[in-house]
């Protein structure tokens, strides 16, 4: 995973908990590098779970919960650090059937280590717009963080339904209608 | 915790993914460094290659930008006789014999503007020691990253064999049609000259035959029928060989509906009371002159009606392809032909019956006509049974 995730969950945490919550959970966590991450540096993704795990327990929140929220301001991040990508389209469904193959096909350029998930779009007839996310990482919370901050970010009134394919969330249906 | 002790914590940890960054990078620099050294190799054998390739070209080669030589390879030097230095400090007008300056001109100012993306000529440059040379010119651009001409890259090939072959071709194909239509006018000039005599004669016998009607009776009379009768076969013969002369002068070729003129000639010609033609097979429309293909017909049903002993006569003409050629053959019932003649029959001059129907020249006018469509004739007989002629035509030459 790569360090822009930690460090990114890090602020995060800093300006909803405090910093004091970011040091339980790294000492919580147990981290090999004592959490000492860098965007630039690639770490194995479980660390992510611990510290998200860890955080769960303290604030007492559901973990996915916690990464969804986590989605949500990584979206806010990206469109800080790259506001081209966005405007670049016109509306939410073309930024996000262009995730898969334009989005984090650069994201492998600059970081061929990167570890990211597949994404199928399909439109349906009455304009509604399925997103299939399928990853061994299971992070289907964060796409749905990612999703509703990017309906958000472009302004439209939507609802989102999500259907396990896989039980374990290793494949997953998110249904976006806008309203 | 203090606020102080988490800061300082903080601070460590950032301290640390500073080190791991800077560790990080200098990682991916010498990377980098290495992969630009790579590059740089590739490049370098890249550039030997092209090199090699640009000097060892078979065609002239130059580098041009708005019509100034900025490098060629030694062949195009060779080509020019100049040193290559000297040619760097030329133009390509000034190479360019003056006479093709303005068409070489316009299209590259053509090529300039982008109306066209290439272009090629052929025109006549002229060398270090003033002789001229024709040569083909393939001129491309070779362009910048941003698309602006970086320059323009011609490929110089000297057709000078092959520009003096083609000239040498067109006088010849010029003196043949002019001997051509001479050998036709001679052709007229002589059926005429032997007619003007024939006809002469022909009066005469006429006359003596009108006036002196009581001095010739009886044998007297029949010799001077045989006289006539003689005559008028030289007459025909005559025409023979003039139309003989006269086969692939006309090219008049129109779409030709074979089974229908297979019809139509075998109502033209003088059939026998009992008389059945029939045909079989897929007859093609072909692309060829209507005159000569009836003559074909023409002469092989009369053939197979003429040379005929049978009360009922009877024709059978096929037709079928293979992948060259259309075939077509003519079958009678007839009185045939012996083998030793199945090669004499298609020369000039040849009949084969004493009692002669012919005039000999029928046969080899259709192997002509056969052979100037690339294809040929051939005779299959049996005597007293019947005779088999068969004929193709190169489809390259008749197909629509
Ligand atoms: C400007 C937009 C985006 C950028 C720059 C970006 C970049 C990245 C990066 C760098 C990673 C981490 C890869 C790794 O750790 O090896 C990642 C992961 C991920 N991205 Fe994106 N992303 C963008 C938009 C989105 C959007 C809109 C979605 C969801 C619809 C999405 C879904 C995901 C998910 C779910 C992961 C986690 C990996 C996994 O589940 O397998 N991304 N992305």
């Amino acid at each position: 995973m790569k360090g822009i995730v930690f460090t990114e969950l890090f602020d995060m945490v800093e300006t909803h908990f405090g910093l004091e919550m970011v040091q339980n959970i790294i000492d919580d966590a147990q981290l090999p590098n004592h959490g000492a991450y860098t965007k630039v540096g690639t770490y194995d993704h479980k660390e992510i779970y611990r510290l998200v795990g860890a955080l769960s327990q303290r604030t007492d929140t559901d973990a996915n919960a916690l990464i969804k929220a986590f989605g949500k301001h990584l979206l806010q991040t990206f469109v800080a650090s790259y506001p081209a990508l966005f405007e670049n389209s016109s509306d939410s469904f073309s930024f996000l059937s262009g995730v898969h193959d334009y989005i984090h096909v650069e994201v492998r350029k600059i970081y061929p280590d990167a570890d990211l998930p597949h994404f199928a779009t399909i439109d349906h007839p009455d304009g509604s717009m399925d997103m299939v996310y399928t990853s061994s990482k299971k992070m289907y919370a964060l796409a749905e963080g990612l999703i509703e901050a990017t309906m958000e970010h472009y302004n439209e009134a939507f609802r989102l339904d999500k259907e396990f394919i896989e039980e374990d969330g290793s494949k997953v249906r998110f249904t976006i209608s806008k309203k | 915790m203090e606020a102080i002790e988490l800061l300082e914590k903080k601070l460590q940890r950032e301290i640390a993914a500073r080190q791991e960054a800077e560790r990080i990078l200098e990682e991916k620099s010498l990377e980098l460094y290495q992969n630009n050294q790579k590059l740089e190799q590739l490049n370098g054998e890249l550039e030997s290659d092209l090199i090699h390739l640009f000097e060892n070209a078979v065609f002239g080669i130059a580098l041009t930008s708005n019509g100034d030589i900025k490098t060629v390879n030694s062949k195009f030097g060779e080509m020019m006789g100049y040193a290559v230095e000297e040619l760097k400090a030329l133009t390509i007008k000034d190479l360019t014999y003056k006479e093709d300056v303005s068409k070489s001109y316009q299209l590259t100012n053509a090529l300039i503007a982008q109306q066209v993306d290439q272009f090629e000529l052929r025109k006549r440059y002229r060398r270090k020691d003033g002789s001229l040379f024709w040569a083909k010119t393939k001129v491309s651009p070779v362009l910048n990253q941003d698309g602006s001409t970086r320059y323009h890259l011609a490929i110089i090939e000297d057709i000078q064999f092959l520009v003096e072959a083609e000239e040498k071709q067109a006088t010849l194909i010029q003196t043949l049609q002019s001997q051509n239509k001479e050998l036709d006018a001679f052709a007229q000039v002589v059926s005429h000259d032997l007619k003007s005599p024939l006809r002469a004669v022909n009066t005469l016998v006429g006359w003596l035959k009108e006036d002196h009607a009581e001095a010739f009776k009886g044998e007297a009379l029949e010799h001077l029928q045989e006289i006539e009768s003689r005559i008028g076969k030289a007459f025909s013969l005559i025409d023979g060989i003039l139309e003989y002369a006269q086969v692939g002068t006309e090219n008049t070729e129109t779409e030709v509906d074979t089974k229908a003129l297979v019809k139509y000639v075998s109502e033209m010609i003088d059939v026998p009371q009992q008389f059945q033609l029939s045909l079989e097979g897929d007859f093609p429309v072909l692309k060829i002159a209507r005159s000569q293909l009836q003559h074909i017909f023409q002469n092989l049903l009369t053939n197979g009606v003429k040379y005929n002993d049978k009360d009922v006569v009877k024709i059978l003409v096929k037709s079928w392809e293979t992948s060259s050629h259309y075939l077509f053959s003519v079958q009678d019932n007839g009185i045939g032909i012996p083998a030793k003649y199945f090669d004499k029959i298609f020369t000039m001059f040849s009949t084969l019956n004493e009692q002669t129907k012919g005039t000999g020249v029928g046969l080899a006018i259709v192997k002509k006509i056969c052979e100037h469509y690339g294809g040929t004739i051939i005779v299959d007989s049996k005597e007293g049974q019947g005779t088999t002629f068969t004929f193709s035509l190169n489809k390259q030459h008749t197909k629509l």
